[in-house]
């Protein structure tokens, strides 16, 4: 029956992780509800009124240390991501250290693109800022479980990520937990789309 | 691939450009256009190095290429292979599925390729090379641009004073000339047509994100009072 069908599909809580090297699970995770996705956002909203107000330099700090957690734990996060999705684990360390890359390269060049541009006009001073916009919220793929987010994130801010790459993500949460940026986490819960037939948490919170 | 490029380079980069992640890349090189003059020898030194390729277990370090990251993606890869044969094209290496326990498909390499293979006209999210011969590199430029997509694109010849020229023609958001497509923190990344929109990774990258502020400060003016002087 259609109607039954359906609230199964929104009574799954949870997915799991299947190694593809065996076709076996290596563990399950809880799907968040619409209202849990939407306490993050809320959280993260908050987060961002102290973290956009930090000196650029002190947020690159961040990245910086960042970087140092991501070296030190290579091979542990390496593992993770080819258990997950079957990478070589070459390209899985690669790939860490590719991450570590890009929060340097953010951390040492980041502040200098925000400098602002000087532009003549008539006003007595005018020129052009880069400031912060708010909660940026992504849906990225698996295929590159850590650069896909670190990417991203590392010049921007927060994020999502697909459920098949859960550990690889928890994992990163807490390097990033590591690297002490204040309040400034990623979401420890996997959102599905479409898959509760919930109406969309960014609904509302959207500017 | 020009009729000048260097065959090995050019084997070489094919590898890494299809095989890294199993082929799971969106910018993993997916169509090879190879002009007619060179095509016999590319295909025999891209078929030497695909043989060398070590399937198997990803945790082992000497592994060269793991499964595919679901069923799904396996029966995919294999439908558009199976395509690709029923409708004339070669299996010059691999074409199946790898016997190992887990989603594994076995590196493949077509030849004989056309237009009318889901090869050419889908993404190969999997490790599976067609390649086109085609009759020389103005045809191969236009065939590469006969794509709703346009993330990123190698060209492989010796005549670098025309990189430049060549890249210009591409209608892709990257272009490399003698190498695989990669990305790079310092390098904007993305594409054009349906391949996106906008860029990740470099300055361009992270202005993507922000408010791009016009700031104007005037000064009050009272009555009689002069402008300030610009600071």
């Amino acid at each position: 029956m259609p109607s039954r069908r359906k609230s199964r599909a929104a009574k799954r809580r949870t997915f799991d992780v299947i190694n593809p090297a065996t076709g076996k699970a290596l563990a399950s995770y809880p799907i968040a509800t619409a209202p849990q996705v939407r306490a993050k956002v809320e959280a993260a909203r908050d987060a961002f009124r102290s973290w956009s107000r930090l000196d650029p330099k002190e947020r690159a700090a961040y990245l910086l240390r960042f970087a140092e957690v991501l070296r030190k734990h290579k091979d542990g996060y390496a593992e993770t991501m080819t258990l997950e999705m079957g990478k070589v684990i070459r390209e899985s360390i690669a790939e860490v250290e590719k991450c570590a890359w890009a929060a340097e390269y953010f951390g040492e060049n980041g502040p200098g693109f925000l400098q602002p541009e000087l532009v003549a006009t008539d006003a007595m001073r005018s020129y052009i800022a880069f400031h912060p916009r708010g909660v940026l919220g992504s849906i990225m793929p698996w295929n590159f479980p850590m650069w896909q987010i670190v990417r991203f994130a590392v010049p921007h801010g927060r994020r999502e990520a697909r459920e098949r790459v859960a550990a690889v993500w928890v994992q990163l949460r807490d390097s990033v937990s590591r690297s002490g940026p204040p309040r400034w986490r990623l979401p420890d819960r996997r959102w599905r789309p479409n898959d509760c037939n919930c109406p969309d948490p960014l609904s509302g919170l959207r500017r | 691939m020009a009729g000048d490029a260097d065959l090995d380079a050019a084997a070489n980069g094919a590898v890494a450009g299809r095989f890294v992640n199993c082929g799971q890349s969106c910018i993993a090189a997916k169509r090879f256009f190879v002009v007619d003059s060179a095509v016999d020898e590319f295909l025999t030194k891209f078929a030497q190095r695909m043989r060398r390729l070590r399937v198997g277990d990803p945790l082992d370090p000497t592994t060269d290429v793991g499964p595919l990251v679901s069923e799904h993606q396996r029966d995919e890869i294999e439908s558009q292979v199976k395509d690709a044969v029923a409708k004339g094209a070669k299996v010059e290496v691999g074409g199946k599925r790898s016997r190992r326990e887990g989603w594994y498909f076995e590196p493949t390499l077509l030849s004989h390729v056309t237009k009318a293979m889901r090869v050419l006209r889908e993404e190969t999210f999997g490790p599976v090379a067609p390649v086109v011969a085609v009759p020389n590199l103005h045809t191969a430029i236009a065939e590469a641009n006969d794509s709703e997509f346009g993330l990123g694109a190698s060209i492989w010849t010796k005549d670098l004073a025309r990189a430049d020229e060549l890249a210009r023609e591409i209608e892709s958001g990257m272009v490399f000339v003698n190498g695989a497509v990669k990305s790079d923190p310092r390098m904007p990344f993305g594409g054009v047509k349906h391949s996106g929109i906008g860029r990740e990774l470099s300055r361009y990258g992270l202005l993507e994100m922000v408010n791009i502020k016009t700031v104007e400060v005037f000064p009050a003016r009272g009555t009689g009072e002069a402008a300030q002087p610009v600071e």
